[in-house]
This record gives C-alpha cells, sequence and structure tokens, in this order.
C-alpha cells in the first residue's frame, strides 16, 4: 500500500490524472464504437489513423497555421479519408465475412505506421499544443506536501471530452442524419426498407470515427508531450479496453468505460506500490478478459455476441 | 496439353510424392554447399519463420479463429531459448521442448476464452495479449525473469559442425541443416495433423461452426488445442530464430511481427501447409530487396533514412491486393497450375469421374472432375484439405464424437461414414446458438 | 388497356444455389388489395422481398411501368413501396415515435410528416400512449401496429404486408384488418397481403393467388379462391 493512502490531495491527483487520461482512451473508444455499431466492423488502424490526423495537425501548425484551425482542417480530411476507406476499401469486403475486413485494417495499420515514419520520422516531435502546457499552467487547487493542482491540459481535455459528448448527443439524437444513423445500428435491414441509404449511414460512422481519432491522438500528444509514429499503438488497446467495458455498441457505454478505465490504471498502481514499472497494458488486457468473460456485452452494451 | 491423372494414394501417387520430397531434400542439402553463409543465414531465418507462421495458419486459416497475438507466442520460444542459454548455459537443442511447451502453455490460455468467445472479441483478447507481451519482457517484471529489459536479450549459439557430418558445410551450414530437419518434422506432423480427425474437425468448426458442432464436434476442445499448438509451433519459430539472430528485443516480437505473419499466412494461402514456406521466403526476402531498391532510388532515400521501412508499406499493399484478388493465397494457384500436368483424384472422385482402370490415363482435368479450390477463401478447400467438409448434416462431415486424438496422429484411412455418437454436450451446442 | 399499379412477369429469386422462386406472374391494381397464399417455404415472403430488390431476382417488376428488378432496395423504396417485414422489424431501440419519423425518411414535408403521425396516433391509440417508449419494449400486436403505421408513413402507393396477423390474438387480428381496410378505402392504398389467416384475408381481399413451391398454381377473384376445392381444403380446412 502507498504511504499517501489517506492524503487527500494525493487521491484527488490520482483522481484527475485518471479521468483526464480516461478521457483520452473514451475519445478512441468512441471511435471504435461508432464504427461497430453500424458496421459490426472493429477498425484495427483507427488508432493509426489517428496519428496520421495528429502529424496532420503538426504540419499544418509547422506552415504557421493556429494550431485550432489547423485540428479543424485536420478533422475535416480525417472525416473524408475515413468514409473513404469505408467505401473504397471496406465496403467490397463486407459480405465476405469479418475476416477479410480485418485483414483490411491491419493492411491500413501497417501503410499508415510506416508512411507516417517515412514521412516524418521515427523520433518524436514536439507536437502541437492546443492548451498552454508549462509547468505554471495550472490552477492550484490544495497547498502542502503533496499539494494538488490540475493542470490546464486536464481542465482542456475534460471540457473537450464534455463538449464532444454533447455534440455527439445532439447529433445522433436530435438530427435526422442521427436518426438514419440509429436505425441503421438498430435493424440494418428494416432500415434499407425504408429507403434509409445504408451505405451512406456506414460512411459516417467512419467519418465521426476518424475525426474523433485525430482529436483524439492530437490530444495524447498534447498530454504526453511527444508525438511519433507509434504513438497510438497502446491508446488503441486503451480505447478497445474501454470499448469492451462499456459495450462495443454503447455510445455512453463507451465514454463511461474510458472513465473508468482511466481511473482504474490510476489508483491501481498508485495506491499498491508493490507493482512496478508501468503494467497499465496489463491491466487493460486483465479488464478486457474480466469483461468479456462475465458480461460480454459489456456495461451499456445489448448485443451479446456478433457474427462469427 | 493433356494432363496425366493420379489416383490419391495409389502407388503412382506415392511415387509422384517421394520423388517431390526427395528433389526438396536434396536442394536443401545442396545450398551450405553452393550458397554463401549470408544467404544461408537468410534461409535459415524463412525456416523459423516459416514454422511461426504454419502455426499461425493451423489455428487461423484451418480453424477460422483470428489471432492477432502470434508474435506473442514466437515471443516466449524466442525468449526462453535466449535466457536458458544466455544465463543457465544450456544447449540450445535442450532449451526447444522448453519454449514448446511453454508456448503450448501461453496458448492454452489464450485459446480458454475462444471457448467463449467469437470472432471479433477473440481478436480484441489475442490483440491485446499481442500487445502487452512486449511491455511485460521490457518491464522490471520482465527484467527479473532474465529479457534484458528495453534493449533485449543477447545470445551466443556456437554450434559446430560435429566431425561425423561428412558433407563439406560451414558452422552456419550444419546450423541450417538442423533448422531445416526440426522445420522438416513439424511440417510433416502438422500435415498429418490437418489431415487426422482433429484436423478435419477444425476445418469443420471454420466453415459451419452450428453444423460442426452438430455432428460431434466439440468446438471447446477443438479451439483450444488449435490455440495451444499453433503457440507451439510459433515458440519453436522462436527458438529457431536466435540460431540466426544473436538478440530477441521487445521490438523484435512487437505488434508488427504479428502483422507480418498474418500478411505471409495470406500470401502463402490460409488453409495450406505448404503456404507457409512462400510467407517465410517473403518475410526475409521482401524487406532485404525493398531496402536494396528504396535504397538505390534517391527520391526516396532523400525522404527517409530507414529505406526498410517501405517494406511494411509494400506488406499492405499485398496484404490488400490478396485480399481482393488472391484470397485464396499463392498455393491454391500453384496447385492449380500444376494440374495442367498432374491432376490428384481422391479415391472417391475417381469412383464417380473415371474408372478405376483409367487411372493414369491421359484424362483432361475439368473431366476428371477435380475440384479447383474455390476463390473465396473463407471455405477454400486446398491441397491440403481434400474434399472439405461441407458440413451438412447429411455430407461427408466426419464425425468426431470421441476423444481427440493425439497431436500429429494420422488417420489416413478414417472411414468419413463413421456415425456420429449421439449429441455433443449441450454446453457446446447452446454456444454455437448463441452466436447467431 | 393501362398496365396494373404491381406486375411481376416471370420472377425467379434465388437464394444461393436454392431456387425458391419459379416464375411468379402476379399483379396488382390501383387500389387493389391481393392476397398471396401458400403453405410454408412457398416463396410467400421471397415474393415480397423480390419485389424490394432484396433477393437476387430474374424476371420483370414493374411499378407503375418503371422496370425495379436490379434495383437497390433504397431506390424502389422511394417509388412509393412500404414494406412491413415478417415478425415486424420495428426498430427495437428506437422510441415509437422515432419509428414513424423513420419510416417517412424519403419526404420532405415537415408538416405533413407531424401531421400523418398525429394520424395513426389516433387509429393506433395505443401507439400515442407509448410515444417515447422504446418500440422493443412493447407487445407484439402494438409492435404489429407500430410496423404498419412506420409502414404507412411514407405514404405508399402499394403497401407490401408480409403476415400482419402472425403472433397476434385473433380478436387484435380482426381489429387490424378493419383499419387496414379503413385505410385501402380512404387513400386507395394497394395492398399485397402475405397471410396464413387465408379466411380473413380473402374476406378482405379483392383477388387472390395461392403459391406452391414458388410458382403460382391458382389465382382468381376472392370468391373464387375461396370456392376452389383444392384450396379449401388445403388453406381453409373445410
Amino acid at each position: 500500500m502507498s504511504p499517501n493512502i489517506d492524503n487527500p490531495a494525493y487521491l484527488l491527483t490520482l483522481l484527475t490524472g485518471g479521468l483526464t487520461n480516461g478521457a483520452l482512451y473514451a475519445l478512441v473508444a468512441l471511435a471504435i464504437v461508432l464504427v461497430y455499431k453500424t458496421t459490426s466492423h472493429i477498425n484495427l488502424a483507427q488508432g493509426e489513423m489517428a496519428t496520421l490526423g495528429a502529424f496532420a495537425v503538426f504540419a499544418l501548425t509547422r506552415h504557421g497555421v493556429n494550431v485550432w484551425l489547423a485540428i479543424a482542417i485536420a478533422l475535416v480530411l480525417s472525416f473524408a479519408v475515413g468514409a473513404g476507406l469505408e467505401r473504397g476499401l471496406i465496403r467490397p469486403l463486407e459480405r465476405r465475412g469479418i475476416f477479410p475486413v480485418i485483414l483490411a485494417t491491419l493492411a491500413l495499420f501497417l501503410i499508415i505506421n510506416a508512411g507516417v515514419a517515412i514521412i516524418w520520422g521515427t523520433s518524436p516531435v514536439a507536437p502541437p499544443r492546443p492548451f498552454p502546457g508549462g509547468i505554471e499552467d495550472k490552477v492550484d487547487v490544495i497547498g502542502g506536501a503533496p499539494p494538488f493542482f490540475v493542470t490546464h491540459v486536464s481542465i482542456g481535455v475534460l471540457a473537450v471530452l464534455v463538449v464532444l459528448l454533447l455534440g455527439l448527443w445532439l447529433l445522433l439524437e436530435k438530427t435526422k442524419l442521427g436518426l438514419g444513423y440509429r436505425a441503421v445500428a438498430a435493424n440494418r435491414e428494416a432500415a434499407e426498407v425504408m429507403g434509409i441509404p445504408v451505405g451512406r449511414m456506414y460512411m459516417f460512422g467512419w467519418g465521426i470515427a476518424a475525426a474523433l481519432g485525430t482529436l483524439a491522438a492530437a490530444l495524447v500528444a498534447e498530454t504526453a508531450g511527444a508525438l511519433d509514429f507509434n504513438s497510438m499503438g497502446a491508446i488503441l488497446i486503451f480505447g478497445l479496453a474501454a470499448a469492451t467495458l462499456g459495450g462495443f455498441d454503447s455510445v455512453p457505454g463507451a465514454a463511461v468505460g474510458g472513465l473508468v478505465l482511466g481511473l482504474v490504471m490510476a489508483f491501481v498502481p498508485g495506491l499498491f506500490t508493490v507493482i512496478e514499472g508501468d503494467l497499465s497494458l496489463v491491466i487493460a488486457l486483465l479488464v478486457v478478459l474480466v469483461v468479456l468473460l462475465v458480461r460480454p456485452q459489456g456495461l451499456f452494451g445489448t448485443k451479446t455476441l456478433e457474427r462469427v | 496439353m493433356a494432363a496425366r491423372v493420379v489416383l490419391e494414394g495409389s502407388r503412382a501417387h506415392r511415387l509422384w510424392q517421394g520423388s517431390g520430397l526427395l528433389l526438396a531434400a536434396l536442394v536443401v542439402l545442396a545450398l551450405p554447399l553452393f550458397v554463401s553463409d549470408f544467404r544461408i543465414g537468410q534461409f535459415s531465418l524463412v525456416i523459423a519463420y516459416a514454422v511461426a507462421v504454419l502455426g499461425l495458419n493451423l489455428v487461423t486459416g484451418f480453424t477460422g479463429q483470428v489471432s492477432l497475438g502470434h508474435g506473442a507466442f514466437f515471443g516466449i520460444g524466442a525468449y526462453t531459448t535466449a535466457i536458458l542459454v544466455t544465463d543457465h548455459g544450456w544447449a540450445w537443442a535442450a532449451t526447444v521442448p522448453v519454449a514448446a511447451l511453454l508456448g503450448l502453455a501461453l496458448g492454452f490460455i489464450v485459446g480458454v476464452p475462444a471457448l467463449r468467445l467469437h470472432g471479433l472479441y477473440l481478436a480484441v483478447i489475442t490483440l491485446a495479449v499481442g500487445v502487452a507481451f512486449p511491455v511485460v519482457v521490457s518491464q522490471p517484471v520482465g527484467i527479473a525473469l532474465g529479457t534484458g529489459g528495453v534493449a533485449g536479450k543477447t545470445v551466443q549459439i556456437g554450434w559446430d559442425k560435429p566431425a561425423w557430418f561428412g558433407l563439406d558445410v560451414s558452422d552456419r551450414g550444419w546450423m541450417f541443416l538442423v533448422m531445416a530437419a526440426v522445420a522438416g518434422l513439424l511440417f510433416w506432423l502438422a500435415t498429418g495433423l490437418v489431415r487426422s480427425r482433429v484436423g478435419r474437425a477444425m476445418v469443420a468448426l471454420r466453415d459451419n461452426g452450428t453444423a460442426a458442432a452438430i455432428s460431434g464436434v466439440w468446438p471447446a476442445e477443438v479451439k483450444t488445442v488449435a490455440f495451444a499448438i499453433s503457440a507451439l509451433y510459433g515458440a519453436v519459430g522462436g527458438s529457431l530464430y536466435l540460431l540466426t539472430t544473436p538478440i530477441v528485443s521487445p521490438t523484435t516480437v512487437g505488434f508488427t511481427i504479428t502483422l507480418l505473419f498474418i500478411t505471409a499466412m495470406v500470401l502463402g494461402g490460409a488453409a495450406t501447409v505448404s503456404g507457409a514456406w512462400l510467407g517465410g521466403l517473403a518475410m526475409v526476402f521482401l524487406p532485404y530487396y525493398t531496402a536494396e531498391w528504396a535504397g538505390q532510388i534517391p527520391l526516396l532515400r532523400s525522404i527517409t533514412d530507414q529505406p526498410g521501412l517501405f517494406a511494411n508499406v509494400i506488406y499492405g499493399v499485398v496484404l490488400i491486393v490478396f485480399i481482393y484478388f488472391v484470397p485464396a493465397g499463392l498455393v491454391p494457384l500453384l496447385t492449380r497450375l500444376r494440374t495442367r500436368y498432374l491432376v490428384i483424384v481422391p479415391p472417391e472422385a475417381a469412383g464417380v469421374a473415371v474408372p478405376p482402370e483409367a487411372a493414369g490415363v491421359a484424362v483432361p482435368p475439368e473431366a476428371a472432375g477435380v475440384a479447383v479450390p474455390a476463390a473465396d477463401w473463407a471455405s477454400s478447400g486446398s491441397d491440403t484439405t481434400p474434399g472439405a467438409p461441407d458440413g451438412g448434416l447429411a455430407g461427408p462431415t466426419p464425425a468426431i464424437g470421441g476423444p481427440l486424438s493425439p497431436v500429429g496422429e494420422h488417420h489416413p484411412s478414417d472411414d468419413p461414414g463413421q456415425p456420429a455418437r449421439g449429441l455433443p454436450s449441450a454446453r457446446g451446442a447452446s454456444q454455437e446458438e448463441r452466436t447467431r | 388497356m393501362t398496365e396494373p399499379l404491381l406486375q411481376l412477369s416471370g420472377v425467379h429469386a434465388s437464394y444461393g444455389q436454392v431456387e425458391v422462386l419459379r416464375g411468379v406472374d402476379l399483379s396488382v391494381g390501383e387500389g387493389e388489395v391481393v392476397v398471396l397464399l401458400g403453405a410454408n417455404g412457398a416463396g410467400k415472403t421471397t415474393t415480397l422481398r423480390s419485389i424490394c430488390g432484396m433477393v437476387g431476382t430474374r424476371g420483370s417488376v414493374r411499378l407503375g411501368g418503371t422496370e425495379l428488378t436490379g434495383k437497390p432496395t433504397e431506390w424502389i423504396v422511394r417509388q412509393g413501396i412500404s414494406h412491413v417485414p415478417q415478425g415486424r422489424g420495428v426498430f427495437g431501440v428506437l422510441s415509437v415515435e422515432e419509428n414513424l419519423r423513420v419510416g417517412a425518411w424519403n419526404r420532405k414535408d415537415t408538416k405533413g410528416i407531424d401531421a400523418d403521425i398525429d394520424r395513426w396516433y389516433d387509429v393506433f391509440p395505443r401507439l400515442a400512449e407509448r410515444r417515447t417508449q422504446l418500440a422493443g419494449g412493447m407487445s407484439g400486436g402494438e409492435q404489429q401496429m407500430l410496423a404498419i403505421a412506420r409502414g404507412l408513413m411514407a405514404r405508399p402507393r402499394l403497401l407490401l404486408l408480409d403476415e400482419p396477423s402472425l403472433g397476434l390474438a385473433q380478436i387484435i387480428t380482426r381489429g387490424l384488418f378493419a383499419q387496414l381496410e379503413a385505410i385501402n378505402r380512404e387513400q386507395s392504398t394497394s395492398m399485397l397481403i402475405v397471410e396464413q389467416n387465408a379466411e380473413l384475408a380473402l374476406s378482405f381481399a379483392a383477388r387472390g393467388y395461392v403459391l406452391e413451391s414458388g410458382s403460382i398454381v391458382l389465382s382468381g377473384s376472392a370468391d373464387e379462391v375461396r370456392g376452389n376445392e383444392d384450396m379449401r381444403r388445403a388453406y381453409l380446412g373445410y
């Protein structure tokens, strides 16, 4: 047990750290869920596509574009790329089952991962910073030792998650496009009979997912202080774990799953100092295992098992 | 040109098979005599990769279970051998059974969730195992076991050619021959496995889980066994790898190598045994020539200082091209090419299409009723799965009601018409039910 | 002679290797109600699916003179066909009102849509009571009402109904058919109904077809179909 276990400042620091990371996992989990809901596929290249998006932001800011404008441009580009990949690469494989689609996303993984390394090199670059990330950019809450403060980055990341969730909710629940998307997710064939363009809803899901991924990667780079071609490798696993925890077809589940996972991964090593080193991936693996074996549909999911 | 028709299992067929194997053995023996040590090193690596790819193929190609953690199996073998040789002074050969057993155990553990999970969920679990493994070996917990952390574990395996071996080959060449012998044994066992009852149960499970369960295949047992054997092959591949490369590090066994194994499997042909060789060749020579080629083109050289990265792009493109245009892989293509000259007919088919006494008589392949593997790879037959069961109740699906056969046991003459011994466990059936 | 609203000529349909329809000829006139009878597996559902382009089809399917074969489902639906599938196929995780709005997907007239929603709430008061509930939580009868109302939200020229009475209590079925009759009378919506309850369907329909092993073996006015000896023995049970 950690000696700081009864120190409120220490616990609060773990809490905000966990929530900040959890918000990032939630974003990736949301991307995975938005693809899965309609197509029943998991895009294993989601993380690499996100890295590409973050590098696009990096490239734009290096050419003097304002960081928020750069992010906006990258989001639009990511949406187009995601939707285009669904239509051009994935859709023709749809009726051949899950394995060819998995393979196609793995191929994308290889191509984008190596492509980013070829274009921007293998060593980390200083990422664009949408939020001020200096040592002094924080809000002091409790003084003393250890102190408790919240960095501007944490506030920014959590604010982005809240705004995004609100936006997604409005988009999915209050627009006709969102209604069509949910109808396809609920019952593809019935939606087709209603005249809903099913294919376009798939593209919409992929596009939104790609844009979310880009945003996540930009924020991951910001919190990590570095961006490289492998930045999102582990984050994809955390995102998958979060999606598993929340339920693969549940949007709120992805958000809750991400935050819970972030907290678990902050508090378990933070309180049990016996654990040496960074075993967060192992924790994520255990979370996935336990959830899938005990409650395969996750906390909020509905589909218990998908096509074999 | 008219093709020669040969009845499967006939003397003529065995003769063809025997001469083919002999030719292969001669080529392998001759390689270290005529080829430089550098090339022999490359061919040794081909062997190590081919064994690992074969393992992946057993669980994914034949059994239809998505496995995205094969790098971890490869890694556990490589690390076991490295640690035992470097820290404990074992001989390489003595480490292989240990590596194999540890691989088997890890595969079994990964296979246990497969009892309850299908498709994408299994993909997620195996992916997590594959990604977590290199992290664990680089962390303190791994270092305590002797993994050498991020830097990796170096290992020197000097193996002098024994005096009794007559051929004039280098030590490198001798190690190559040892590896070839080990691989030859493993490939022979795998061929036996896929033709055995277990193998047919694996294929039946892949093609139609529900029907297989009804006809007496126990999905749970078959899946776990498939994962365990797959991991065993992966681990032995990792041990073999150390005969070619003096270090294993977390990057060696990362997710990338899993992706390369998968690409190699698709390239050679999922659900083929021999395809693993083509996959292994691609894994070694594709990056080698790509780096050379990219290093020669000034434009590409100016973009990156690591021309080897282009190989991964090409892997990705190759993978996409194969999924779209050669979904069954290269081996079925080559088999089809061969049928222009030599057609091998299973006895049942020959009974219908060719009178027995006509075997050996020139007949066009179409007339012989030879099923050329379907292009759809999910249900593709191949040179190693003759007459893949169609999974139908009344079809030739073998009945696997009893205990599973031991690994590698060969049942060339199993009666496919054997009646199913009642229904499988309710557990097995309901499990498949839920996947609908 | 003018062409009927829906005309199937020599329609073949198959799932993979299995041919289910073997040259079906069938027509539905403007404002007409036609019932399609037949044993399980005769191809009734497949006939409806082939009209909507949901199964591989050869032959000719025409709606008001427009060829539908080979067109994507979403396009066919836009031509004025509503298909209420067997087992209802309501969107369980969407609310009742959302289900109705999905039904009006191809319409742009917001006011008209709102008016129609109110109209079907009047016709089916049970739906009005449950407008914000998830459709998946409703009883079978309520889901059937919703599926039909949803199908009519598109203001179709032709309504395809697949086993509307399946799993419903006798009294609810009667009420349902009364509603369908009213809809047909007031809006002259043409209907092609697949129904197990032959007696009930024939009392409502103008004409009937009997399908057997993928071919039409009997057709005629409702009375003619009802009067046929074989037909009576096979489907009406007297």
